[in-house]
């Protein structure tokens, strides 16, 4: 089958008339050349720079430069979803992942719906206020439980699969990325570590789900 | 087949695209093909405009929603391509807009093929505008 975003690379004119329609700010002509390949961006400064009207190479350059390096630390390790363009139906919707998950997972209807319902609940957790966790058991070993948080989280926003986390890095995590967060094998990453319990247990409440910081430099905390 | 070719009113300048292209929206797959041009890429085929989520899909497209208007949507991504509209006559409505929009942002060539015109036997392919022939007129 033929690839419909098959792509060639566009000829001068063709660029030049999607520059001029493109209306780029100033920013996003920086972050646009900031994506370049390095050898790309130095065939492209020159004219660059004139377009924008800089005179001086060397400050498009430090622009780019710093562009470069914010674009790098924003980096989110998860895709941009785009939201579905026309109203959908939320019946056939649940439907469809309640049948996706029994597609794949051995179990009874109404389990797989309360696993729809919940992976759907993941995407309104700016508006709820109570995040319900999931609890994934079975009666005995090798029943599909891993399969089943593998497949959720691939369901749900910003899904994380953790094994093994400090509690450093999954406040960092929380506070830039809000994930979804998926733990296999909890019990042995919480065994013994009561700052991840607390974290865990306090955060799927609107009134708790916030960490402590502290500036050392000027001793003020705030929430995130 | 027939065949007009009209000239297209001209291009926004940059600066009269500033404002828009930030309130615009990108239609379905637009912001794709909008990624595309960003990198200095083409879709190998030309772009298909449609109004049904069932049409086109073979090719690089955009769909029409009825929820945005045409004139909230962007289509600079276009300019420079092969662009064909797919309709149905339901769609004449909008068809007038959406060849005045997209002939804004200057593509190399536009033309429209309505879907019932086949069913009915006519001529259903038309060239709107088409840069190469107008140089070469």
């Amino acid at each position: 089958m033929i690839d419909p975003y098959a792509t060639i690379e566009a000829s001068p004119e063709q660029q030049a008339a999607y520059a001029e329609q493109s209306a780029e700010t100033q920013q996003e002509t920086i972050a646009r050349l900031a994506a370049l390949h390095p050898l790309d961006y130095d065939k492209a400064r020159e004219s660059e720079a004139e377009k924008l009207g800089i005179s001086r190479l060397s400050t498009l350059d430090k622009e780019v430069a710093k562009a470069r390096k914010q674009s790098t630390e924003d980096n989110a390790p998860f895709p941009d979803i785009e939201p579905w363009p026309e109203n959908i139906n939320p019946v056939l919707l649940l439907d469809e992942i309640s049948a996706t998950i029994r597609r794949f997972i051995a179990m009874d209807k109404y389990q797989a719906d309360i696993a729809a319902l919940w992976v759907t609940t993941c995407w309104f957790i700016d508006v709820i206020h109570t995040a319900p966790i999931a609890l994934i058991n079975a009666p005995e070993r090798a029943c599909g439980k891993t399969q089943l948080l593998t497949l959720l989280s691939k369901l749900a926003p910003r899904a994380t699969q953790l094994s093994g986390i400090s509690p450093s890095v999954l406040f960092r995590m929380i506070e830039k990325y809000q994930p979804t967060l998926f733990v296999d094998e909890i019990e042995t990453v919480l065994k013994d570590n009561e700052e991840l319990r607390g974290l865990f247990n306090a955060g799927h409440t609107r009134d708790s789900a916030f960490v402590w910081r502290v500036d050392t430099a000027t001793d003020a905390k705030a929430q995130v | 087949m027939q065949t007009t070719i009209k000239k297209p009113p001209l291009g926004r300048t940059a600066s009269e695209n500033a404002h828009s292209n930030h309130t615009r929206k990108y239609p379905p797959f637009g912001k794709k093909l909008d990624e595309l041009r960003r990198k200095g890429l083409i879709p190998a085929m030309r772009v298909i405009v449609t109004t049904n989520w069932k049409l086109g899909a073979a090719y690089p497209r955009i769909v029409i929603t009825q929820e945005q208007p045409v004139t909230s949507l962007q289509f600079n991504y276009l300019s420079g391509l092969h662009v064909q509209i797919v309709h149905y006559d339901h769609d004449n409505q909008i068809l007038e807009s959406l060849i005045t929009e997209i002939l804004s942002i200057q593509p190399e060539s536009i033309s429209k093929f309505n879907m019932n015109a086949v069913k009915r036997g006519e001529p259903a392919f038309k060239m709107i505008y088409s840069k190469s022939v107008m140089e070469a007129a």
